[in-house]
C-alpha cells in the first residue's frame, strides 16, 4: 500500500490531558515516543508542555520527564552536522567524530574527485580488456603511483585548501591535519586502484605498483615538509616518471614489444627493493623534520633549531 | 596567567621581494579594543597576519600574550587562545554555517561533541546567526558571510581576537550588531581590528593606531586623533586652493581640512579629518603608492 498523500496528524495538537499523563509519566513508551516525535515538529505543543510543567506541582517526577537537558540533547541530535559518506565510513572503523570531520573536509575526496580518478581507472581497464597488447598494464602500473600523488596535492594548504588561513591561526597540529588527510587520500586511491589492478593483469603485476606508490606519496610528504603540498607532489610526480624513463632507457624509438619489457623491468623484485628503501628513507625524514612544522608557505614560521 | 600587555612588538618589519609591508614597527597593545586605520596597502594585513602567528616577521621581536610566536610550543600556546577573523576567509562549499564554524572549533582542539556544539550555537547566536545554522555557507549574503567569519573567531572567547576588516561588506544594522558583540567582551580581552570606516573606530575603539606606508604615523585615543585637526578644519562658501582636502558637506558648504587662512571659519574636527591630515592624499587615492620605491602591500 502506497503512503498517504497527507499527513493524518496533519493539524493535531496533543490533548491536554495527554501532556499531563506524560508529564506524570502515565504514558506507556510507545505512546511517549509518538508524543516526543509530534514535539520535534511542533512549536506550539512544545510550548504547552513548557507551561504545563512549569504549571505542574515539583516533583520528581515531573522534573524527569521534562527535564531541560534533556531537550537541549534533542538540540543537540537536531543540530548535527549531516555526516557525509566519508564520515560515515570512518565512524564504522572507530575514528573519533572530530578527526572524521578534520578529514571528511578533505577537497580530494569529494565525490567528483572521486569520480574522476575512476572514469580514467575505468578507462584503463576498459582498454586492457578490449586489446591484446602488454601497453595498458605499464600505463597501470606507471600512472598508479600518481593517484594518490594529485589527490595529496590538493588536500592541504593555500591555493588546496580554502580555509588554510583560519587553519593555520588555530591550535591544531598543521602537520597531523596534512598527515591525517594524506592518508585518507591514500586509502581511498588505493582501494580504487585495488579495485581495478586485477581487471587489467591477473598475474603479479596487479601488487606490483603497490610499493612504488607507497614510494613516490611518502616523497612527496617528505618534500612537504619544505615545499607547498601541490609543489611537492608535482616534483614527486616528476621524478618518478623521469626515474621509470631512465632506468628503463624507454625511448619512443624503440619497439612498442621491448619499450614494455623494460618497463616492466622496473618492477621487477630489485626496483621493489628500491622503493622500500626509498619509503623509508622518506619516512624517516618525515618524522624528522614534522615535530612544530608549519606546512604552508605563507605561514612559515620555521624553527629554529 | 593574562599578562596586561596582548601584543608587544620591537621593530617588526616585513618585505615582499622589493615590497616593504612594514618598517620598523613598534607597539604595545592592552585590553581594550585598538583599531587600525590606514590606506590600501598601509601594512595592515600585513601586521594583522604576523599578530595571528600565521605570517613570520624578516625582523623584529613579538610577544603575543606572554609567549613567543617563534617557537612551536610558544605558537600553539597563543592559538589557544586567540581568535581570528581574516580577511578573505575561504568556506567549504558543501558546508552550512554550522558545520563550518564546527569545523573550526574542532581546529581549536574542542574535542568533546556536546560541548564543542553548545559553544557554535553560542557563538552564532551572539551574530544574529542562529537561524540559518542549517543553511549553505554558499546560499548566504555577503554580509551573513562576514558574520560567520566573526563568529569562528568568537569561539572559546579568546584572550586576543584579530580582526581583519570585520565591518566590511556589513550594512548600518549588521555593523550595530557587531558593536554591541564587541561591547559585551570580557574587559580583560584585546581587540585588534582593521577598518576602513572611520566611524567604526569612533564607537568602537578605545586605542586608534594609523599605519601609513608601513609605518606607524600615528598611536593614541580618538580624542586625540580628532586632536590632530584642531584648528585645521574650516567652513567656508567656495573653494579654497590652500586646503590639502575640501568636499561640500551636508551643510552645502565647503569643509576644508589644511591650513586655515587668517579669519576662517573653524569647526570641531573628528577622527576622519585628523586621519587625512595624517595620511594626506593617500586616503583619497589609495590605489596609488605615495612613498615610491618603498611602495606597499596590504
Amino acid at each position: 500500500m502506497s503512503t498517504p498523500r497527507s499527513d493524518p496528524t496533519r493539524g493535531w495538537h496533543a490533548p491536554p490531558e495527554l501532556i499531563e499523563r506524560y508529564l506524570t509519566q502515565a504514558v506507556d513508551p510507545a505512546g511517549a515516543a509518538s508524543l516526543e516525535a509530534h514535539l520535534l515538529e511542533c512549536g506550539r505543543c512544545r510550548q504547552t508542555l513548557a507551561d504545563a510543567a512549569a504549571m505542574a506541582p515539583s516533583g520528581a517526577a515531573t522534573a524527569a520527564a521534562f527535564d531541560p537537558r534533556t531537550w537541549a540533547g534533542i538540540i543537540d541530535v537536531l543540530d548535527q552536522p549531516r555526516r557525509g559518506y566519508v564520515e560515515r565510513a570512518m565512524a564504522a572503523l572507530g575514528v573519533p567524530g572530530h578527526v572524521a570531520r578534520l578529514v571528511a573536509a578533505t577537497p580530494a575526496l569529494r565525490w567528483s574527485w572521486l569520480a574522476a580518478i575512476a572514469a580514467v581507472l575505468g578507462f584503463v581497464v576498459l582498454v586492457a580488456e578490449t586489446t591484446s597488447g602488454a601497453g595498458p598494464e605499464v600505463t597501470f602500473l606507471v600512472l598508479a603511483p600518481l593517484v594518490p600523488l594529485a589527490g595529496i596535492a590538493v588536500a592541504y594548504g593555500p591555493g588546496a585548501d580554502p580555509l588554510s588561513e583560519i587553519a593555520a591561526a588555530a591550535p591544531f597540529p598543521a602537520f597531523r591535519l596534512f598527515c591525517l588527510r594524506a592518508a585518507a587520500v591514500l586509502v581511498t586511491s588505493l582501494t580504487l586502484l585495488a579495485l581495478a589492478a586485477p581487471f587489467v593483469d591477473a598475474g603479479i603485476l596487479a601488487a606490483a605498483w603497490v610499493l612504488p606508490a607507497l614510494a613516490v606519496v611518502s616523497v612527496a610528504m617528505a618534500l612537504a615538509t619544505w615545499l607547498p603540498a601541490p609543489s611537492a607532489a608535482a616534483a614527486a610526480g616528476l621524478t618518478w616518471l623521469v626515474t621509470v624513463a631512465t632506468v628503463t632507457g624507454a625511448t619512443l624509438r624503440m619497439t612498442s614489444a621491448t619499450r614494455l619489457d623494460a618497463v616492466l623491468g622496473t618492477f621487477a623484485p630489485p626496483g621493489q627493493l628500491v622503493a622500500v628503501t626509498v619509503l623509508l628513507v622518506a619516512l624517516f625524514v618525515l618524522v624528522r623534520r614534522a615535530p612544530g612544522l608549519e606546512l604552508a608557505p605563507s605561514t612559515n614560521f620555521s624553527e629554529v633549531s | 596567567m593574562m599578562t596586561s600587555i596582548a601584543v608587544s612588538v620591537v621593530g617588526l618589519r616585513k618585505r615582499y621581494g622589493r615590497t616593504v609591508a612594514l618598517d620598523g614597527v613598534d607597539l604595545d597593545l592592552g585590553p581594550g579594543v585598538t583599531g587600525l586605520l590606514g590606506p590600501n596597502g598601509a601594512g595592515k594585513t600585513t601586521f594583522l597576519r604576523t599578530v595571528a602567528t600565521v605570517l613570520a616577521p624578516d625582523d623584529g621581536t613579538i610577544r603575543l600574550l606572554g609567549e613567543d610566536p617563534s617557537t612551536a610550543a610558544g605558537r600553539h600556546a597563543i592559538r589557544t587562545r586567540l581568535g581570528y577573523c581574516p580577511q578573505e576567509p575561504g568556506f567549504y562549499p558543501g558546508f552550512t554555517t554550522f558545520d563550518f564554524v564546527d569545523y573550526v572549533a574542532i581546529l581549536k582542539e574542542m574535542t568533546d561533541r556536546r560541548a564543542r556544539h553548545d559553544e557554535v550555537r553560542r557563538v552564532l547566536g551572539l551574530v544574529g546567526l542562529d537561524e540559518v545554522s542549517g543553511k549553505k555557507i554558499r546560499s548566504l549574503s555577503g554580509g551573513m558571510r562576514r558574520r560567520v567569519a566573526v563568529a569562528q573567531s568568537l569561539l572559546g572567547s579568546p584572550d586576543l581576537l584579530v580582526l581583519d576588516e570585520p565591518t566590511a561588506g556589513l550594512d548600518p544594522e549588521q555593523r550595530l550588531r557587531f558593536r554591541e558583540i564587541l561591547s559585551r567582551r570580557d574587559p580583560g580581552q584585546a581587540v585588534v581590528l582593521s577598518t576602513h570606516q572611520t566611524e567604526d573606530v569612533a564607537a568602537l575603539c578605545q586605542r586608534v593606531v594609523v599605519l601609513h606606508g608601513a609605518k606607524v604615523h600615528f598611536d593614541g585615543t580618538t580624542a586625540e586623533l580628532a586632536g590632530v585637526a584642531h584648528d585645521r578644519v574650516w567652513r567656508a562658501g567656495g573653494p579654497d586652493p590652500t586646503a590639502r582636502v575640501s568636499w561640500i558637506d551636508a551643510t552645502g558648504q565647503y569643509r576644508h581640512v589644511g591650513d586655515p587662512p587668517a579669519g576662517a571659519d573653524l569647526v570641531e574636527p573628528t577622527i576622519e579629518d585628523g586621519y587625512l591630515l595624517l595620511v594626506g592624499a593617500a586616503a583619497h587615492a589609495p590605489a596609488v603608492p605615495e612613498t615610491g620605491p618603498e611602495a606597499e602591500v596590504a
